[in-house]
Parts: structure tokens; sequence; C-alpha cells
């Protein structure tokens, strides 16, 4: 009786400790069959050693300049990233999506992505990395600066970056861009209305809006 | 010197309530271009009122719009001019909406931060803000409880072997006993020790533990669960996506577009750490490879951890935006990982386990609506609608 049990113990024993081979998570492991696992044909990020697009062995590459990807007609964008080309931009260029409330929805999608760790929530310039003390803030939606923004500037500073922001044409795609744009307006409507009942509310605290003539922000050079 | 710096205190202390307002117009404002103490998109204001020769009255014209200002004739219109063509002619915004009083207490603002830095500049250093904070915090925690495991069962082991010794030369010894000088120590050890009944246990033991082990090993072929490679940037998801719960759509744009949910180009990176240049952890050091990449033109070499056979097609898009799968459901938490690990084994039980119980949403989407009268009698998982079809994964 006492035998089975020593037995049974030293068993038990050497299968837990069998079962801690290998643990080290910076070792890949086995692969059966490597061939299987890994492509002759290069996917997406693969890195080689025996080929390479380009000759400084690069493989995140570049368009080829003047050439245009199949299907990235709209990616196309004649102003230029000038003083000029912004206000041009800001005169003539409109958002050609209709405003239905499922652009909105997906703006307000796409701005939680891409947006709103910064330009915050409300649009307030109050975001999570600026509350954080780690990035200035940025100008209100509602505030002077960008309360008369037009559309077309807006999307020239998606496409170009303004200031500390950068360009996020990478990630956006002009559709995207003009349905975040439909949000940003949504969001800045939102926060003039209540920006105006506060006013409305306490008028002792005269302190004046200045609601007349803003200026929006004036380009920027690269 | 106690004179001037006396003086300063009280300017400081006077302006104190105002400069605090100038701070909110300041940030509110202003700070989106500059700072007092470093360059951003404009010039550090440290020193203004030095270099426009200390005219408020100049400066709030300026501020009020600047265009004008450069191009028309004012007292500092060459300076201002000159500032324009030093910073590649980027028009700063005109602020006709500021009252010349806010402007006035921006500026304090900025004449007492001048004042407090240049103090601090003048103060001896104290001590240093210690070096490289050290202690690259020790191995992973993973081996530690592993080790223990090991060390319980090894002892566990050795006292199952000693006992077993023990019996088994308590049934031997009568057969010794017969011979008439008694054996030594360690001539009855041996006898023991060379016994079949030992032999045998003891390469018994040894035989399930190649097999077990065996077995294991063999499982774990082609799973990579808990695979944490070194990567090139000691990036923190941690700190991005918990702390900053900044989107993973905003890095992995493709994750909702197509195959890949694609690893971010350093221009992504950019995008924050133009300005944000030192991490609160590591310093300059690791920031210092994103901006070595931009300025080189080189992409960061990050190094895969999750990879599926080639014989199997994924897609993300397929998951996230038709599935409306979380990004944690099969990475885990990853907004709590100092260091990305492999969260799933990824297997292919794994994946058909997640088929078999995932129920579809079949009014949302048009397609399904003549499968479901086919289908509606029983709960529609992904299996019954394909998911386990081979060529679903394997073509």
């Amino acid at each position: 009786m006492r035998r089975t049990l020593v037995f049974f113990a030293a068993f038990t024993a050497i299968i837990a400790v069998s079962g801690c081979a290998a643990t080290d998570p910076r070792d890949t492991g086995l692969e059966y069959a490597p061939q299987m696992y890994h492509s002759i044909p290069l996917d997406p990020y693969s890195q080689t050693d025996y080929f390479a697009y380009t000759k400084d062995n690069k493989h995140l590459i570049e368009p080829v300049s003047g050439t245009i990807p199949r299907g990235k007609v709209s990616y196309i964008y004649p102003y230029p990233n000038t003083n000029e080309g912004y206000e041009q931009a800001g005169k003539e260029l409109k958002n050609p999506l209709p405003r239905t409330p499922e652009n909105i929805a997906e703006g307000k999608k796409l701005y939680e992505y891409y947006c709103i760790h910064c330009h915050g929530e409300k649009g307030n310039g109050l975001g999570t990395i600026v509350q954080a003390g780690k990035f200035p803030q940025v100008p209100s939606y509602y505030g002077p600066q960008l309360r008369e923004l037009p559309e077309g500037k807006m999307f020239h500073s998606i496409t170009y970056g303004k200031n500390l922001m950068g360009s996020h044409a990478s990630q956006l795609s002009p559709e995207e861009r003009w349905k975040v744009i439909m949000y940003v307006q949504e969001l800045r409507a939102k926060g003039l209305m209540e920006e105006a009942q506060s006013a409305a509310s306490d008028t002792t605290q005269s302190k004046a809006k200045n609601t007349d003539k803003n200026q929006d922000k004036p380009g920027k050079k690269q | 010197m106690k004179l001037t710096m006396r003086r300063y205190w009280i300017v400081a202390i006077l302006g104190l309530v105002w400069a605090q307002d100038g701070k909110a117009l300041f940030q509110a404002n202003c700070a989106s271009c500059h700072a007092v103490n470093r360059r951003v998109v404009g010039p550090a204001l440290k020193g203004a009122h030095e270099r426009w020769g200390g005219d408020e009255a100049e400066m709030v014209k300026f501020i009020q719009n600047s265009q004008a200002y450069i191009n028309g004739n004012f007292k500092n219109s060459a300076y201002a001019k000159k500032l324009y063509e030093e910073y590649n002619k980027a028009v700063m915004t005109a602020f006709t909406a500021l009252s010349e009083a806010e402007i006035k207490s921006i500026l304090s603002y900025i004449k007492s931060e001048s004042q407090a830095a240049a103090s601090a500049a003048a103060t001896p250093a104290g001590g240093g803000s210690g070096g490289a904070s050290a202690s690259a915090e020790g191995g992973s925690g993973g081996t530690g409880p592993i080790l223990w495991i090991l060390v319980i069962s090894l002892g566990a082991i050795s006292i199952a072997l000693i006992i077993s010794t023990m019996a088994l030369s308590r049934i031997l010894r009568p057969v010794e006993e017969s011979a008439a000088p008694k054996p030594s120590t360690a001539e009855r050890l041996w006898s023991v020790v060379s016994s079949r009944k030992f032999l045998g246990v003891v390469s018994l033991l040894v035989l399930v533990w190649l097999t077990s082990a065996t077995v294991k090993k063999a499982r774990s072929i082609g799973l990579h669960k808990g695979y944490q490679p070194v990567q090139p940037i000691a990036f923190s998801h941690k700190t991005h996506a918990g702390e900053y719960k900044i989107a993973c759509q905003y890095c992995h744009i493709g994750v909702e577009k197509g195959k890949s949910a694609t690893i971010p180009s350093t221009n992504i990176c950019m995008n924050c750490h133009n300005y944000i240049q030192e991490g609160s952890k590591y310093g300059t050091k690791e920031i210092g490879k994103i901006l070595a990449s931009w300025q080189e033109g080189k992409p960061i070499e990050w190094v895969r951890i999750h990879n599926l056979p080639d014989f199997v097609y994924f897609n993300h898009a397929q998951h996230v935006k038709v599935g409306g799968i979380a990004c944690q459901t099969c990475h885990g938490p990853v907004q709590e990982m100092e260091e990305v690990y492999q969260y799933s084994d990824l297997s292919m039980g794994w994946c058909i386990n997640c088929h078999r119980q995932t129920k579809v949403d079949l009014t949302a989407n048009p397609y399904y609506a003549r499968l479901h009268d086919q289908l509606k009698e029983k709960e529609v998982t992904v299996e019954r609608i394909g998911g386990l079809e081979c060529s679903k994964c394997h073509y």
C-alpha cells in the first residue's frame, strides 16, 4: 500500500517536472515543417536577408512618385502645402459627402480612434495626453482660433498636418477625413451652443465672448 | 545680485495672480506652437521681453496681427520679419479676439516663467536627477514560480527515491542475513542499487519522464503562446493604450481595412513624438531611436510576435469590422502589457472553438436573411454557416 503511494507520488512529480521545460518567453519554440509556416512569396512585414525590394534594403517603401495605386484616385489633392494652398483650400474645397446620420456616426467612431486623445471628447483640446501633461493644449474647436474654420482648411490640416499636429493622411482616407470633419463640426456646434447658453445664464460675469470678427488660423509653410 | 533677486521676487509675487490667468490663456491659445523654454513650432519665449526691448505695447500689436506687423512699418518690424523668415514663413495666428489686457496677462506669465527658468539655471543644479533610472526590472517575472515548482518536485522525487530504496532494502535484508559475515554498508547499498527490482523501478520512472516530456514538447510544436521577443524599442503598450487611452486603431490602421492589422510606420510615431522627445522611464534613449529612424528614413525593424502558418488565411477586417470582435479577445489585455507577448495559442482548436460558440448577428446583415429562414430552428453558430469548412482557412 505504502509502496503504491510512493510510486504514485514519484510519477506525478516526474510528470510535473517534465512539463516545465522550454518556458523562455524569448524562445520562438519549435516549428514542424517551417517551410509551411513561412511562405516563399513575401508576406506583408516579412523581413528577409536574401531579397530586398530596394537598394538600401528597406522593406517598407514609399509608392513610386507619380503613380496612383489602384482605387486611390480620391487621394489626389490639388492644393500644395503652403500658406497659399491652405487659404485656397479654405475657399474652394467642399465636403462631397452627404450629411447623413450614418456618416456622422462613422465620423464619431473615427474621431475616437484618431483625434480624441489630443482634441478631447468634446473637442475642447483637453484630450488624455494633454491632461496628462505630455502634450501642450491644442486649440478648442469652438475657441477663438478655430470657431470659424472652414471645412476645406480642416481637410487641408488633416492631410498635411498643422503646427504640432502631424499629417494624418496615412491613417485616414479622404472619405474618412470628410466624415471626421462632419463630426468635428457637430462638436463645434454643440460647444458653441453650450457656451452661448452658459453666457446667457450668467450675464453678471460679463467676460466679452468676442463672437464678432474672429479669424481662423492662417497657414504655415512646412 | 541680492538686490536684483529681491526685485525679481517682488515682481513675481505682484504678477502672480495676473500670471495665473495668463497661464490659462497661454495654455489655450499659445501652447500649441510655443513653449517658454524650448523651440516648438515657433521660438522659445524665454527672454522675449529683452529681445523686444521691453516694449509690451509693440508685442501686443504683433500678437494681435503678426502679418500686419511684419509687413507694416512698426518699431520692431524688421526684427519680426527676420523671425518670420527664420521660421520658414510660418504664419502666426492673428489673435484679434484677445483684448490688450488678456495679452498683457499672457506676457506677464511668460515673464515670470522666464525669470523662474533663469533663476533655476543660476542656482547650481542640485545633485542631478540621477543617471538613467537603472534596474532593468530583473528577468521576466514568469521564471520565478517555475523554478520553485522545479525545486519542489525534484525534492519530492528524491524523497520518494530514498523511501523506495529503504523499502526495497528492507525487503532484501532477510536474504542477505543468511550469509555469515555481516556485509558493509557500501556492499549492502550496492546490492540494493544493482537489484533488478530497483533498476526496474528507476527505468520505469525515467521512461515516464521521457514520455511525458516528449508528449508535452510535441504538443507545443508550432504553438508560440507566451512568445515575447525583445523589440528594438522598449515601447510600452501599457503607457500608450492603457494610460493615455490611445485607440489601438490609431497606430494599427489596417485592422478594419484589410488582412493585416499593420505595424505603424515611423510617421505615425512622429505625430506625437515630434513634440514628446523625452520619456518618463528611459529619457531620450528609446524615443531617440524613433527620431533617428525618422531622420535617416529607415524603418524600425520590429520583431514579429504573431505568425500564423502560411497555409492558414486570417483576415483582421473580417473579424474586427464585420464580426465586431474586440482586439483583446484574441490579443489579451494589451493595454496592461509593458511588453507584448502572444496571449492566445492561435492553434486550430482555438479558432474552431470560437467559431463553434460565436453567435452570428442575423438582423444586421441582409446576406443572412435567406440563411436565417433555413436555419432558424436552431441556434446559428459560425460553424453552421460554414465556419468549419476546410477551405475557409486553408487555400
